[in-house]
């Protein structure tokens, strides 16, 4: 369980802000589906510390607001482009009994069959969008690719998706190929 | 080279180059980008050449995605012509590049070669850059 401690601000703007993250802080926001959203200072260091352990962008942070432990979600960030510090985090906050939609990693496991003609991956989507229960939420959809030849395509329709696991997509578009010349190096 | 295929306006002014671009400043399709670190102007002429020297480092294989376009004209007085007399006509375009914006992007090649390809583009631009490598914020 990861949990970071997070205080409540009133000062909100641009002013308050800028005060924040002089103070080594960054300002935040929670919100949930139907309820009202919390304006919040949390610190950096340590909510990058805690992905830069997990490696995986959907795990889910236990803020501790108010003597209060919230499971959230970071939705979203903002980070300074040049020197990539972070700026401001939205974190959504997870409910018991509600889905939630996540963008999550797409991994070819093996070598394909084509690689020895020349072949090479291609991840035509890096992310496919899931819904699932909060606590199920998958590090990445595995796919075997051992089997694929030069100019093979894998759809959306054909991932395997764990148990609880929704893969969300209108059109069945194509999410990974071997590209390369047909027939030689 | 690049340039716009028609414009509203010939001529435009010179502007000002205030602020960080912080739109289009992640790697959104490769897996590596040369980022700005300095605001300055890149002509079509300077992105062709940094695009050459680019793919003839990787040879084949690798894509190539060019994220900055040259929509800017610059005007340029005729030589051994004497000040004022009004604005001269249109010479070349240029791309206004602020901090942060991503200028190029490279994918299929490794690392070290996606470095060197990207060192070697960065000769040609008047700006300062950064390798940058997708994946190395997960937030």
């Amino acid at each position: 369980m990861h949990n970071l401690a997070a205080e409540i601000r009133t000062d909100l703007g641009k002013g308050a802000a800028r005060k924040f993250r002089a103070a080594g802080k960054i300002p935040g926001v929670i919100y949930k589906a139907g309820g009202e959203a919390t304006h919040v200072v949390v610190d950096p260091a340590r909510l990058v510390e805690i992905f830069r352990k997990t490696q995986n962008r959907n795990t889910i942070v236990h803020l501790q607001v108010d003597g209060e432990s919230v499971p959230v979600l970071v939705k979203e960030t903002q980070r300074h482009p040049v020197k990539r510090d972070l700026l401001h985090v939205d974190f959504y906050a997870v409910q018991d009994g509600k889905k939630v939609e996540v963008m999550v990693p797409l991994e070819g496991v093996g070598t394909p069959a084509g690689a020895s003609l020349g072949g090479r991956v291609r991840l035509i989507r890096r992310t496919i969008k899931a819904r699932c229960d909060w606590d199920k939420i998958p590090a990445t959809f595995k796919v075997d690719i051992s089997h694929m030849n030069i100019g093979d395509m894998i759809k959306v329709s054909e991932l395997p998706s764990g148990e609880g696991v929704e893969v969300v997509f209108d059109s069945d578009f194509n999410v990974l190929t071997v590209y390369g010349k047909r027939g030689g190096k | 080279m690049l340039a716009p295929k028609r414009v509203r306006r010939r001529k435009v002014q010179k502007g000002r180059m205030k602020g960080l671009s912080f739109r289009g400043s992640e790697v959104s399709f490769g897996d590596f980008g040369l980022q700005a670190t300095s605001a300055g102007f890149v002509t079509s002429r300077q992105i062709e050449a940094a695009r050459i020297a680019m793919t003839r480092h990787i040879k084949r294989g690798g894509k190539v995605w060019i994220r900055i376009f040259p929509d800017k004209p610059i005007s340029k007085k005729p030589a051994e012509t004497r000040m004022g007399k009004g604005k001269s006509g249109p010479d070349h375009w240029v791309a206004v590049v602020k901090p942060g914006r991503m200028l190029y992007e490279l994918d299929g090649v490794d690392v070290d070669t996606a470095r060197e390809a990207f060192r070697r583009a960065s000769h040609k631009l008047a700006l300062g850059t950064r390798f940058v490598v997708r994946g190395e914020e997960v937030i």
